[in-house]
């Protein structure tokens, strides 16, 4: 099981700027980029995204550690030892994240009120666990060398959706200037965990002497783990074999489980021939969790003092106190684990994107460059700018800001670098190249170049990319 | 087609992408060896607690017994590695007395045991006694097959109007070694 948990926790771990397509916003050729604005340029008028090759996005990351840090071969080290170096070099906002998201369905097209019209289908994972610096600490070295100090149970913070999301979307280029979108989506949940509200302390003090040794003591603890649609996986008569599993997931997939409903706004700004500002807003909505809901709560205070015995006078063959089991009794009183089934609601991770681009250079397309035509022809067929990214997390917000350079090479391909700096690293360069081969459009993009020579030493890693119809 | 586009496209990656000088197999080399300190038994005794010895005549003694579930459960037997015993007595009864502690395994045969004695008191002033018993590795088999103990303080005095308080506290620090994870 400690097996497992440190697997997981080094390589699904990877980024909640897993959720960043730093390489994706922007760049129109790629119909996906809607989902990432939805107030996007949009300079087809339809697509049709080819089943679940239309978008697929693999990312992860850990903010404090890398593979390499952990399982480096060296001779002057043992793994035991680089384990308690990152322990300790780690902070309790350092994070662990996966993202995946999967494409079923994409199409698009444009109305003869000059609306373009986007819909959809995608799967959706997502978990970020922040690093619980304290907990792995007792847990690594024990009390013995802690005494006084008081280890924070609030560094217990973990949480994690599996959904599916059905999303209709409508951009409209409003003036010469200005295209606007906004995107509805309905989330159905699949299964959901969150523990990220956690409170208390245990600590070890020496006592005064009066009652034993130490004082034991778990203060003003509150822990909650809640969850929906996992109790029924775990319930073994209502469990049997793979197939239930994957029949119960696809039920709950498909509008079946927990719902949920958010918006995504965005906008576009061509300021002139050359610049363009752009943001959007995303996921600002909510999953309702109310059916298959099982949560488990401990909360309470107390002070283990050890085993008091009081030596009762007994008759032959009398049974004297069961102390281990009043001992056992109190503990459970005094913190007592409480199994909910009440509803929770669970924001969904909203996600704030804004750019600002330079365009330049010969332009492509059907009309010659006109660079003193404000607002005419297409745009240069280099570009490049800035974007900020904001995730809004259990702890905190984070950010991440990317340089890009964009070029066109030619009217069927073109590419972007960027340079991100976000929690994990300075020197994220990802890049993504798009083609478009008649109607057939084909996407692909990477993050952390700079890595690719080993890839254990990157803090994050991400791969992007689809396939779709354009016309 | 698809194939053969995505072969292109992710080919020269895979030219360059790489893991190297990393061993996963360390896995199987971490051990977590936490050492974990918890209070054990404490008690208070008066005269009136004592009763006569029935095995040494002229001398007094009080037992009772606690279980300790968990020293013989599966976690104790697969990662206790060592154990230390850390025992301090407060006494002012003004004769020595001897403690005890013997475990006992489910069927209540004695498998391990602690014995100490207990200075006297001096005037009515507390005299502290600490003992420590180190369990080693060699000897935590024997601790780890009990799951009780049996607690006796003997007096040694048959006089049943002596004045005097012995208070015991206690602690264990267990060693512990996870591996094979």
């Amino acid at each position: 099981m400690i097996r497992l948990v440190i697997i997981v926790i080094l390589f699904s771990g990877v980024s909640s700027f897993s959720q960043n397509k730093q390489l994706l916003y922007g760049l129109s050729e790629v119909p996906q980029s809607l989902l990432v604005n939805p107030g996007g340029i949009v300079p087809y008028d339809k697509h049709f995204g080819i089943p679940f090759l239309s978008h697929l996005h693999l990312n992860g990351g850990s903010s404090g550690v890398t593979v390499y840090d952990i399982f480096q071969t060296s001779t002057t080290s043992d793994i035991n030892s680089r384990i308690t170096a990152a322990i300790f070099s780690m902070k309790n906002t350092d994070f662990f994240t996966a993202t995946q998201q999967l494409e079923l369905i994409s199409f698009g097209w444009r109305n003869r009120s000059e609306f373009y019209f986007s819909a959809g289908i995608y799967q959706e994972f997502d978990m970020i666990t922040y690093f619980p610096k304290d907990l792995a600490i007792l847990g690594w070295e024990g009390n013995h060398n802690y005494i006084d100090y008081e280890f924070d149970l609030g560094d217990l913070n973990t949480s994690g959706d599996f959904l599916t999301v059905f999303h209709f979307g409508a951009n409209k280029k409003m003036t010469d200037k200005l295209t606007l979108g906004a995107r509805f989506k309905v989330y159905s949940s699949v299964f959901n965990f969150r523990s990220t509200n956690n409170q208390g302390t245990f600590v070890t003090r020496l006592s005064d002497g009066t009652v034993n040794i130490y004082d034991h003591l778990l203060q003003n603890a509150d822990m909650q783990v809640q969850t929906s649609g996992i109790a029924p996986l775990i319930d073994n008569n209502n469990v049997n074999g793979a197939g239930d599993v994957i029949n119960h997931a696809l039920g709950r997939a498909f509008l079946g489980g927990n719902l949920g409903v958010g918006i995504d706004l965005g906008a576009t700004y061509e300021i002139d021939n050359n610049w363009i500002a752009s943001a959007s807003i995303l996921d600002f909505g909510a999953v309702f969790h109310t059916n298959n809901v099982e949560n488990y709560r401990a909360h309470g205070s107390y002070n283990l003092t050890g085993l008091n015995l009081i030596f009762p006078p007994l008759q032959e063959g009398e049974q004297t106190f069961p102390y281990y089991q009043n001992l056992e009794d109190e503990i459970k009183e005094s913190v007592p684990i409480d199994t909910l089934y009440n509803s929770y609601t669970v924001m969904r991770p909203l996600k704030i994107n804004a750019a600002i681009q330079y365009h330049f250079g010969r332009s492509f397309g059907n009309q010659d460059c006109d660079c003193y035509s404000m607002g005419k022809g297409d745009f240069g067929s280099q570009a490049v700018g800035i974007q900020l990214y904001t995730i809004f997390r259990p702890k905190a917000p984070q950010y991440a800001a990317t340089l890009f350079y964009y070029r066109r090479f030619a009217e069927f391909i073109a590419a972007k670098i960027t340079y991100t700096v976000d929690h994990f690293s300075y020197d994220n360069v990802g890049l993504m190249a798009v083609g478009d081969f008649g109607k057939f459009n084909v996407y692909i993009g990477f993050d952390n170049l700079l890595r690719y020579g080993n890839l254990a030493k990157a803090n994050s890693l991400s791969l992007q990319l689809g396939f779709n119809l354009k016309y | 087609m698809f194939k053969n586009l995505l072969f292109l496209l992710l080919f020269p990656l895979f030219l360059v992408s790489c893991v190297k000088d990393t061993d996963l197999d360390q896995l199987n080399d971490v051990v977590i060896t936490p050492v974990v300190e918890v209070n054990f038994i404490y008690f208070t005794l008066q005269i009136d607690d004592f009763q006569a010895d029935p095995l040494f005549e002229g001398n007094l003694i009080v037992t009772d017994t606690a279980d300790i579930r968990f020293l013989n459960d599966d976690f104790a037997l697969e990662n206790i590695k060592e154990a230390e015993f850390f025992f301090r007595v407060t006494n002012t009864f003004p004769v020595g007395l001897d403690a005890n502690f013997i475990f006992l395994s489910e069927d209540n045969q004695p498998f391990y045991e602690i014995n100490f004695p207990i200075q006297m008191g001096e005037d009515g002033t507390p005299v502290v006694t600490e003992f420590t018993q180190t369990v080693t590795e060699a000897d935590i088999e024997l601790l780890t097959l009990n799951d009780k103990v049996v607690v006796s303080i003997h007096l040694q005095s048959s006089n049943q109007n002596l004045q005097g308080i012995l208070n015991l506290q206690s602690k264990t620090i267990y060693y512990l070694e996870f591996s094979d994870l």
